[in-house]
């Protein structure tokens, strides 16, 4: 069991208010400084003076060391096998400013065989009765949409047959949509996400198609507004760069103006050591929250990965994915999908033959990558939720960048705990 | 913020379970505690596509 004195961290804010945070017990509140001296003193000693005896915070103490937790146990990484991720192929009709597979872009297609081998592979396993299908890109998955539509088919025979519930999932671009393929995806039930940056200034800058010249808002708002007409309500999915980090809120008010049938959406800051400054990453958390706060109000759910972080409790970011590529390796991160990138040996860890094939070796690697954690996490009230962050960052990004990050993820987590305390 | 700091009594805001379930996807199939179901990683969700 983890005592209480171990799972509670001071987190400094403001006007001498600070927040009482317990990760592991789910519970915060504020605290004047005086209050905060008292806790500082139990996290020392474990103890807190009789003469405090009747007062909240000593309430507060004894409610929360009543509660039991135990340190969260790591799970294996190979627990995943029900879930599976294809990218289908590297090819793109669009020329995204921020893409993370521009380099890997090529005519490889992966073949129905190799889906027929990983979807048969998740299908064999038993003891988990809910399958997850997603395709992601690297390339646009509905460029090959013959692939695309003979997969979902493929799933829906296996899954049918052996008696497992599914789960489809597709990113898409969303400009390769027309009635045929909507209704298609309606009837296998597809959750369909879009990739796009809604307000129609950024959407043509950030999102050309892939002559560089022709613009896509156009194009993907009208095929959201067909989706909607057919009853298929897709999720939002933006890039928070320099040029839209302060218009979250309009991109919000743009969804309840346009798409009021949309309840989902996804802000997420870029990926780039160019725009991944700390002035950055202080205006997206000021605009997040305040896009939030609008969409609360209208019961639109907005998020980002933090707030899927901070849902949870976990011993390692990521669990790693099972993730097949074009070239039928296997990766445990959908964004290193080529031998073109410079770590793509240290995210592989299988192929797609005939059967699976784990690498036992690389596997163990793969998940050393996961677990390694840096050495401000140890005492860091965050460390359950960011848990070392994410491998594949890690691995491209310098150590300064990483700690950019990490004052970041800090400070998202203070915001969204004030908003809870506050609302 | 919900307290006012005065230096020489202790003074604590309202204690909050704030770990709780977020709204489940009501587009997803038969999953309501996934933070993205199906539609990529759960852990990240940071497809920049």
């Amino acid at each position: 069991m983890i005592e209480l004195k171990s799972d509670l961290f001071v987190i400094q804010t403001s006007n001498n208010i600070s927040i009482i945070y317990s990760p592991l017990r789910g519970a915060a509140f504020h605290a004047n400084s005086k209050a905060e001296d008292i806790i500082r003193e139990y996290i020392k000693s474990g103890n807190i003076s009789e003469k405090y005896k009747g007062t909240k915070v000593y309430n507060y103490l004894s409610e929360l060391s009543r509660i039991e937790v135990e340190e969260p146990q790591i799970e294996p990484i190979h627990s995943y096998s029900s879930d599976v991720m294809f990218i289908l192929s590297q090819i793109c009709n669009m020329n995204c400013s921020y893409c993370y597979a521009q380099k890997s872009r090529s005519k490889e297609t992966i073949s129905m065989g190799k889906i027929k081998s990983a979807v048969d592979y998740v299908c064999k396993k038993t003891d988990k009765k809910n399958k997850s299908f997603s395709f992601i890109g690297g390339g646009e998955p509905l460029s090959t949409w013959e692939l695309f539509e003979w997969s979902i088919n493929y799933i829906k025979e296996v899954t049918e047959k052996k008696g497992f519930s599914r789960r489809i999932g597709l990113t898409t671009n969303g400009t390769l949509l027309n009635e045929k393929r909507i209704l298609i995806l309606k009837q296998h039930s597809v959750t369909v996400n879009i990739s796009f940056d809604i307000l129609p200034e950024i959407q043509n800058v950030q999102r050309p198609l892939s002559d560089r010249k022709s613009v896509s808002f156009e194009l993907v708002h009208n095929n959201i507004k067909m989706l909607l007409s057919y009853g298929l309500v897709p999720r939002i999915r933006s890039t928070i760069t320099n040029k839209n980090v302060k218009l979250m809120p309009q991109m919000v008010k743009f969804v309840i103006q346009n798409y009021p049938e949309i309840k989902f959406l996804h802000f997420e800051p870029v990926t780039d050591t160019n725009d991944n400054s700390d002035d950055f990453y202080k205006a997206y958390i000021i605009s997040f929250m305040e896009a939030r706060s609008i969409s609360n109000k209208q019961g639109i759910y907005l998020k980002n990965s933090l707030i899927n972080s901070l849902k949870r409790i976990r011993t390692r970011f990521c669990n790693g994915e099972f993730c097949i590529t074009p070239s039928c390796d296997i990766v445990s991160c959908h964004r290193i999908s080529s031998d073109v990138e410079e770590c793509f040996e240290s995210f592989k860890y299988g192929q797609v033959t005939n059967d699976i094939e784990i690498d036992t070796k690389s596997l163990n690697d793969v998940l050393e990558i996961s677990e390694k954690k840096s050495k401000y996490c140890s005492d860091c009230f965050a460390k359950w939720h960011c848990a070392g962050g994410c491998p594949m960052y890690r691995a491209i990004s310098t150590e300064k960048e990483q700690l950019s990050y990490c004052t970041f993820f800090k400070n998202f987590v203070t915001a969204v705990l004030n908003e809870q305390l506050a609302g | 913020m919900s307290i006012v700091d005065f230096k020489d009594s202790p003074q604590v805001g309202e204690l909050r379970f704030v770990r709780k379930s977020e709204p489940p996807d009501k587009n997803a199939a038969n999953c309501e505690d996934c933070a993205d179901p199906g539609t990529g990683s759960e852990n990240c969700g940071c497809e920049d596509f």
